[in-house]
């Protein structure tokens, strides 16, 4: 008997799953399935890029930064507002953008994102894994979604026409720097006025990617929007990284919000990889964070605003459970996930 | 009767095209959750235990559909596929599954009982097998154990395991070669060991 007769005849035959356990998981894939954002939409189907692609190993990422210079754009000169004259190239925004996110990355700002459903389209959200958490959340549904993000701990919160309906976050006070107390997130469901514990918001560290790879991640990044792996603050650094590959050329000023950005736009190999989805980052022409990035799919937009780490803006952090609400336990690693929604009831 | 169905063949629809179909009629996608899931669930309680099988199985059918716009349609058979999301989603455990082979190499005792195996000199041998080959699934590096055990258990193809990690043919063919080498010489390593120590 070979080594892999032995592993496939001495090992322990497994146990199939119970019934109870089958079902539970076809009926939630049934549901996630219902639930779908592209029903009734015909969608680009893909071809799987070849698996000889190219391992661009995507690290800090300013190696790429230097080679972007041979290919530098000139920002146009058109655009309104101060500092037009100014010729910057896309290797000089991408560079000082990718500098400004490090930074970030170490605590240097609170990022708030604020992802609005696209037109027609409503968010969502379930607990995970679905074979083990009761469908609490299942009737819920927003218009947006803030989320908070400093250093490792992240706030979730979803509204529907201005109203909170639903926070997910530490409950514990985040501070600037020096010791911090165990997040100890919480699930708030303003809607039904409970409360639930323990929940899992621990993300693992984003792995390193190839440039096809950010590429994919970053078209997926809307569709399955606040998935803890992918949860806003991990556009962040995609963002970043599809900075350091070249995914993004400079193309002039606009005003976003009233203040002057430098618009980036995906290159055309990149929109081809995109399926034709056409990603557009801004950055701030003075600080080159992101203030917006259009994912070119489904419209889906994320507007970034970044915030003095300061007490007050801390507090955003914090989940306060409303006096009254009734606490609810969940079962041990218990996530939050939100996606986008076609339909509703 | 028999001569009807074996005049007019019932065609049963590729993987390829039930996924194509869930484009526009996104439940049936169940039907690819019912034609695997149980080798999904068994290859991930193979490498997981039971418990932490039901939740992979369950979130390799979840990310399977969300992700189903990539599949590539010229592949009739989404076996490697799902077993390539399942095997990434295997990967999160990376801790519990070696601390699982860790177990096995001290015990040799799985979680079930070897109902199959009748004879208690069998069940010894099994056992004994069982933490020697844990014991050198322990040592083979990740990503080569990811190929070996995708053929194994899985029971793909090399460049099924390559398509399903998304790695070249040939990569994935010297990652099973080096992990197989690594297994044998474990496995002669520690039956010389026990050789010597009955002799001697």
């Amino acid at each position: 008997m070979d080594d892999l007769q032995l592993l496939r005849h001495v090992w322990e035959q497994p146990t199939p799953a119970a019934p109870a356990v089958r079902s539970a998981a076809r009926a939630r894939l049934v549901e996630f399935a219902g639930a779908d954002s592209t029903r009734n939409t015909p969608r680009r189907v893909a071809v799987i890029r070849p698996a000889h692609r190219r391992a661009w190993l995507v690290s800090a990422g300013t190696a790429a930064v230097a080679a972007a210079a041979s290919a530098a754009v000139v920002i146009s000169t058109t655009a309104t507002g101060p500092g037009t004259s100014e010729i910057q190239t896309t290797a000089y925004v991408v560079q000082h953008a990718e500098r400004a996110l490090a930074a970030v990355q170490h605590g240097s700002a609170i990022q708030q994102t604020q992802f609005a459903a696209a037109r027609n389209l409503l968010l969502g959200a379930n607990l995970t894994p679905p074979s083990r958490s009761p469908n609490w959340l299942g009737h819920l549904r927003f218009g947006k979604v803030v989320a908070f993000s400093y250093r490792d701990r992240t706030l979730m919160a979803g509204f529907r026409n201005g109203k909170l309906l639903l926070e997910a976050g530490p409950s514990a006070r985040t501070r600037a720097n020096g010791h911090q107390a165990p997040a100890r997130p919480v699930l708030v469901n303003r809607d039904a006025n409970t409360w639930y514990r323990p929940l899992s918001m621990s993300a693992p560290a984003l792995r390193r990617m190839t440039c096809p790879e950010v590429s994919r991640a970053l078209y997926d990044a809307p569709f399955l929007m606040t998935r803890i792996e992918a949860s806003p603050t991990r556009w962040i650094a995609l963002i970043r990284a599809a900075l350091s590959c070249r995914q993004f050329k400079a193309q002039g000023k606009q005003r976003v919000d009233g203040d002057l950005a430098i618009k980036l736009t995906a290159t055309p190999k990149e929109v081809a990889h995109q399926q034709g989805a056409r990603e557009v980052l801004w950055v701030n022409s003075k600080t080159f964070l992101p203030v917006r990035i259009s994912f070119g799919r489904d419209s889906a937009t994320a507007d970034f605003r970044w915030l003095q780490p300061t007490a007050t803006n801390l507090a955003k952090l914090q989940v306060i459970v409303p006096a009254g609400a009734v606490a609810r336990r969940l079962p041990a690693h218990t996530g939050i996930l939100f996606w986008q929604l076609s339909q509703w009831k | 009767m028999a001569a009807v169905t074996d005049r007019f063949p019932v065609q049963q629809l590729s993987d390829a095209a039930i996924i194509q179909e869930s484009h526009l009629e996104p439940e049936n996608f169940a039907r690819i959750f019912d034609r695997y899931y149980g080798p999904v669930h068994d290859y991930a309680a193979r490498r997981l235990g039971q418990s932490l099988a039901d939740d992979v199985a369950a979130e390799t059918f979840l990310v399977a559909f969300t992700w189903r716009a990539r599949y590539d349609i010229s592949r009739p058979d989404a076996g490697p596929w799902l077993f390539g999301i399942a095997s990434n989603l295997v990967s999160r455990h990376r801790r519990a599954e070696a601390r699982r082979y860790r177990a096995m190499a001290r015990t040799g005792l799985a979680e079930v009982d070897d109902g199959q195996l009748d004879r208690a000199d069998a069940r010894i041998d099994a056992q004994s097998q069982r933490m020697q080959l844990a014991s050198a699934l322990a040592q083979v590096r990740a990503a080569d154990r990811d190929v070996l055990l995708l053929v194994a258990w899985a029971g793909l193809t090399s460049a099924e395991a390559g398509e399903a990690l998304g790695i070249p043919a040939g990569t994935a063919r010297s990652r099973l070669h080096r992990a197989r080498a690594q297994i044998r010489a474990a496995l002669t390593h520690i039956g010389q060991s026990s050789e010597r120590t009955n002799n001697g």
